[in-house]
């Protein structure tokens, strides 16, 4: 990085703020998923030019001007989640936002909150649950930023069902641009606050974001208006035990509960979804599948052992959980009867065992705050895991086919003994999305992250399930397809687009082209200006 | 200019119209936009029509300018600025799929709130509409404008109920939004499963580009709308009050906590021009009524819908008693039932032209908090300028599952005076500029109010032109509008 341009952010953010130290820089190539780029190791194979701290939008927009002016690419990172948050070539800037980790406003009336990048899910949360509203906690978990997750990113969550895709949960939006301008989206441009992120005319949270964020390549995003709904539960929701899996809720809330249905089969299971959503009963809804549940419930790999020869046979496979919070005593007493009418017309029935103290505290705390189970469960294990049908968005006639799918082509690779034995079952879901219009699923697979040949095995086991949904003209997921393609040194679209009915490539390479002429965004997870 | 052989040579003789009479309804509409006669109207009826005229239009650079709904039209948007053709989409009126399970239809340009309506009503499904559209208003026209309808908890985002759609580009490509850009053929896509029901792509959303864009960036052959299941049982209900506060405050806490479906304010003058049956009637109800209405609905579905209703009456009451404003299923002799039916159904003739003859609407988006101060500023304006309150509407429709208000005026006159309708053009910028002044937020800048919006927000003007220079190089589509 020439001298002159490092003068210049020191001068923009000060000295303390910026570093080139190896051991710094290092650090921001360490992320999950990195052994998939990394030649074996988990550090990618770029290390930043710089790291900078800025503090202010203004301070973002001088690094990027700097960027601009002196040839260099820069990327943001917030709280960084996976091998999308690491540099995807050399000569990167990279802008960590934790400095800017203001929640600046709650709306009560207009039930939103304003916030920087570093404001995680459990702070707004925490502080949204005090005047009786919510916010969708992801499944990434809520140590993650919420602008992130909302602007760049994705990230779906077992409350879904009753708040949405965080797609449509954000508002306005402070976009500073990759040539260094900033953009305020909808009625924050106007100076009319930060009630819409639409207009005037057409819309520019159009070129945001899709399904997916530009993860980091387009931009940086310095404030935003995130939607809250409202919370029937109580202000606080405290535990004991806390990251333990005996995590117990100190005072379980009486306007709230949780319940396990299980089936027979996965069409049952579906019809009792479709039903579920229907009803708009549910305020979260979702479990892990029996297979990576056991996997993870121990305190360590021999109980996990244990529980899982003892347990995989008693939990049903078709199961998952709906977590029901009213805001009155009759509404809590209609949704749990029809719950149980929906059940006797799908055949489906409780399995109580959930509903024992142990089971139901800490599913409820995974359901409302993201709590530590699918961590533990996903980690302890092997020391890693990637999701495959990783933003696979279904629909009712498509759910059963992905989860069928998955499965099947998974017990194959697992048989291989390179990934974690969880039957096939390793799923997360099912996920439904705004009582029931879109679904969602993944399938968790553990991988050992210091064996090459696990992590092959990996690869091979996501593009042959791709592949398959491909073949069936289901939809690719993207972030699955993302890991499989930098894996190869390939571009995800690339590999994408040819079973599309229309090339999108062209269209998001002319956005790539007229808001970063100087192609000084990090794209490498985006789209490459030429 | 595009030669009208050539034009007849896509869709045949019959469907290029240029006799006066025609040109003539194309010209104007009933907003104050200059009227400007376009060169003739063709009527397309298939992608590949749409994709040839598209394709005549930029090596004539002629202005093609895309309408879809019926008349009477209101906004300007559809009026020829620089002249051209008008592409009339309303031959392609096909409901091309209603699919019960996935809760979603696919329909072309030129089928219409009550068409659908029916179709879905077979089903069991229904599609939350604007508040008593016209009987001639596109469905397809509405999701693309944002028109807000009057279900808030059904109203995900300001896109609702726009799903996916097929369109052609002004650079003259076709492209299909969401996941019904593939994998596969739209034909393939069904026979998978598929509905076309996720509306974004990986890492853009043409669909939000599209909305809003008045026709300028491309022209959209179908799309597919989010329907809901038809409720087995209904209870609207009323509430009045003098105070907007008041009913702001029920009308928050009935969506917040999602007790009922429709829901809606209205002022006095509104809600007796749209539920006046005769003159004296509507008279006789602005005497009558308190100054502001409100409904909202209680609705079951599947299972359990009595039980339902029940306890949502309960809670809702309870709110209500909360607020300090009673419930009514009539108010000054005006049933509940009949409120929400004439405020579902598509209206002929249009309910904000049987008593007036003519209405210009100020529509613009509001914090909770701004709402009141905004009426008082436009009835400030309006009394500045001797226009009567009795000619005001007012319209408040909580959007967004409740994260922000649609507000609209309405400005009731006599189109045969000339001399009323400069005061009313003179009030409807004066008021408009004064509201934005004051923090209305005018998401969807009609004709003679886009410069106004636009000098605002230089960054989003800059960007959009960015845009179009993408999805529309040569200018041909509605130039003049919007920035362009």
């Amino acid at each position: 990085m020439n001298s002159e341009a490092y003068k210049m952010v020191e001068n923009i953010v000060g000295p303390d703020n910026v570093s080139q130290d190896p051991g710094v820089l290092d650090a921001y190539t360490y992320q999950w998923m990195g052994e998939m780029t990394g030649g074996g190791t988990r550090f990618g194979p770029y290390r930043p030019a710089c790291v900078a701290l800025p503090s202010t939008t203004e301070e973002v927009q001088a690094i990027v001007k700097v960027c601009n002016r002196f040839g260099l690419k820069f990327k943001a990172h917030s709280t960084g989640w996976g091998l999308y948050a690491s540099p995807g070539g050399g000569g990167v800037v990279v802008l960590d936002l934790r400095r800017m980790n203001r929640l600046i406003e709650i709306n009560e009336k207009d039930m939103y909150a304003v916030v920087e990048p570093y404001v995680i899910w459990a702070q707004l949360q925490a502080e949204a649950m005090r005047k009786g509203l919510n916010c969708v906690t992801i499944g990434a978990g809520s140590c993650t930023s919420a602008l992130a997750n909302c602007t760049s990113v994705m990230g779906v969550a077992n409350n879904n069902v009753s708040m949405g895709y965080n797609e449509r949960n954000v508002l306005g939006v402070e976009w500073v641009l990759p040539d260094g301008e900033i953009l305020r989206l909808g009625s924050l441009g106007s100076g009319a606050g930060w009630i819409t992120g639409d207009g005037p005319g057409p819309s520019l949270r159009g070129v945001m974001r899709g399904a997916f964020g530009a993860l980091g390549g387009f931009g940086i995003f310095t404030r935003c208006a995130i939607r809250l709904y409202q919370w029937g539960g109580p202000p606080e929701l405290p535990s004991e035990n806390i990251v333990s899996m005996d995590e117990r809720i100190i005072g379980y809330p009486e306007n709230i509960k949780l319940i396990a249905p299980y089936f027979d089969d996965r069409v049952s299971f579906e019809e009792a979804i479709a039903n579920i959503g229907e009803s708009e009963i549910a305020y979260a809804t979702g479990l892990l599948e029996r297979g990576l549940m056991t996997l993870g419930l121990g305190i360590d790999n021999r109980q996990s052992a244990e529980m899982r020869e003892n347990m995989a046979p008693v939990i049903p496979k078709f199961i998952f959980t709906i977590l029901l919070v009213a805001n009155s005593k009759p509404e809590l007493e209609h949704q749990i009867r029809v719950l149980e009418a929906i059940l006797e017309h799908t055949g489906g029935k409780k399995f109580e065992m959930v509903e024992q103290e142990n089971y139901r505290d800490i599913i409820t705390l995974l359901l409302v705050k993201g709590g530590s189970v699918p961590a533990r469960g996903v980690f302890s294990p092997t020391g890693s895991f990637s999701p495959i049908l990783c933003g696979f968005f279904a629909t009712r006639g498509t759910l059963v086919k992905a989860m069928d799918d998955s499965e099947e082509i998974k017990r194959k690779h697992v048989e291989s003994g390179l990934l974690a034995d969880d039957m096939g079952e390793g799923g997360w879901g099912p996920l439904i999305i705004d009582h029931g219009h879109a679904e969602y699923f993944e399938n968790e697979t553990l991988f050992d992250p210091q064996v090459p040949e696990s992590i092959k095995a990996l690869i091979d086991l996501t593009e042959e399930t791709n592949q398959s949904l491909a073949q069936k003209k289901l939809p690719i997921p993207f972030l699955s397809q993302v890991k499989v393609a930098r894996s190869k040194g390939l571009s995800a679209h690339d590999t994408i687009a040819p079973h599309m009915n229309v090339d999108y490539r062209s269209w998001q390479r002319k956005f790539k082209q007229a808001f970063d002429p100087n192609d000084t965004g990090d794209s490498c997870n985006y789209i490459e200006s030429k | 200019m595009m030669e009208k052989e050539k034009a007849v040579g896509v869709v045949g003789a019959e469907h290029v119209l240029d006799s006066p009479e025609i040109l003539k309804r194309y010209s104007c509409d009933m907003s104050f936009t200059p009227s400007r006669t376009p060169s003739c109207v063709v009527r397309p009826n298939s992608l590949e029509h749409v994709q040839a005229l598209i394709k005549l239009a930029a090596e004539a650079n002629t202005p093609l300018i895309p309408v879809s709904s019926g008349e009477p039209r209101f906004r300007g948007d559809t009026v020829p600025t620089l002249g051209g053709v008008i592409v009339d989409m309303s031959r392609m009126n096909k409901i091309r799929m209603v699919d019960r399970k996935d809760r979603v239809a696919m329909v072309e340009p030129g089928v219409r709130f009550g068409e659908l309506q029916t179709a879905l009503r077979k089903e069991g499904l229904r599609l939350p509409t604007p508040l008593s559209p016209r009987q001639t208003k596109s469905v397809v026209g509405s999701c693309l404008e944002r028109e807000p309808h009057i279900i808030p908890k059904y109203h995900l985002d300001h896109s609702e109920p726009l799903l996916c759609c097929e369109v052609v580009f002004g650079a003259g490509d076709v492209f299909r939004t969401g996941e019904a850009g593939g994998p596969g053929t739209i034909e393939e896509q069904q026979q998978a499963g598929r509905r076309q029901k996720i509306p974004m792509e990986i890492q853009m959303n043409i669909n939000r580009i599209l909305q809003g864009s008045q026709g300028t960036l491309g022209i959209v052959t179908w799309a597919t709308v989010r329907c809901e299941v038809l409720p087995t049982v209904q209870k609207p209900l009323l509430a009045a009050s003098d105070s907007l506060q008041q009913l702001l405050e029920l009308a928050h806490w009935l969506v917040r906590l999602r007790l009922g479906d429709e829901l809606f304010i209205l002022n006095d003058v509104n809600f007796a021009h749209l539920m006046g049956t005769k003159l004296e009637m509507v008279n006789g109800l602005k005497e009558e009524l308190p100054q502001w209405i409100l409904l909202f609905c209680l609705a079951g579905y599947e299972f359990l819908p009595q039980e339902r209703m029940s306890y949502q009456e309960k809670d809702a009451s309870e709110v209500a008693k909360n607020v300090g404003v009673p419930l009514y299923e009539t108010l000054c002799t005006v049933s509940a039932n009949d409120v929400l039916a004439r405020a579902t159904s598509p209206s002929e003739p249009y309910w904000k032209l049987r008593w007036s003859g003519a209405c210009q609407d100020i529509p613009f988006i509001s914090a909770f908090h701004g709402v009141p101060e905004l009426v008082g500023v436009m009835q400030e304006e309006a009394a500045k300028r001797k226009f009567p309150l009795s000619h005001l509407g007012i319209y408040v429709q909580p959007v967004c599952q409740g994260h922000g208000q649609h507000c609209e005026f309405s400005l009731f006159y006599d189109p045969t005076s000339p001399r009323e309708a400069e005061k009313v053009k003179e009030l409807y910028f004066a008021a408009s500029k004064a509201l934005m002044d004051r923090g209305a937020f005018f998401s969807r800048p009609y004709d003679l109010l886009s410069e106004m919006v636009y000098n605002r927000d230089a960054a989003s003007r800059e960007a959009l032109r960015k845009l179009k220079n993408i999805f529309d190089p040569k200018n041909i589509l509605n130039p003049g509008k919007l920035c362009f």
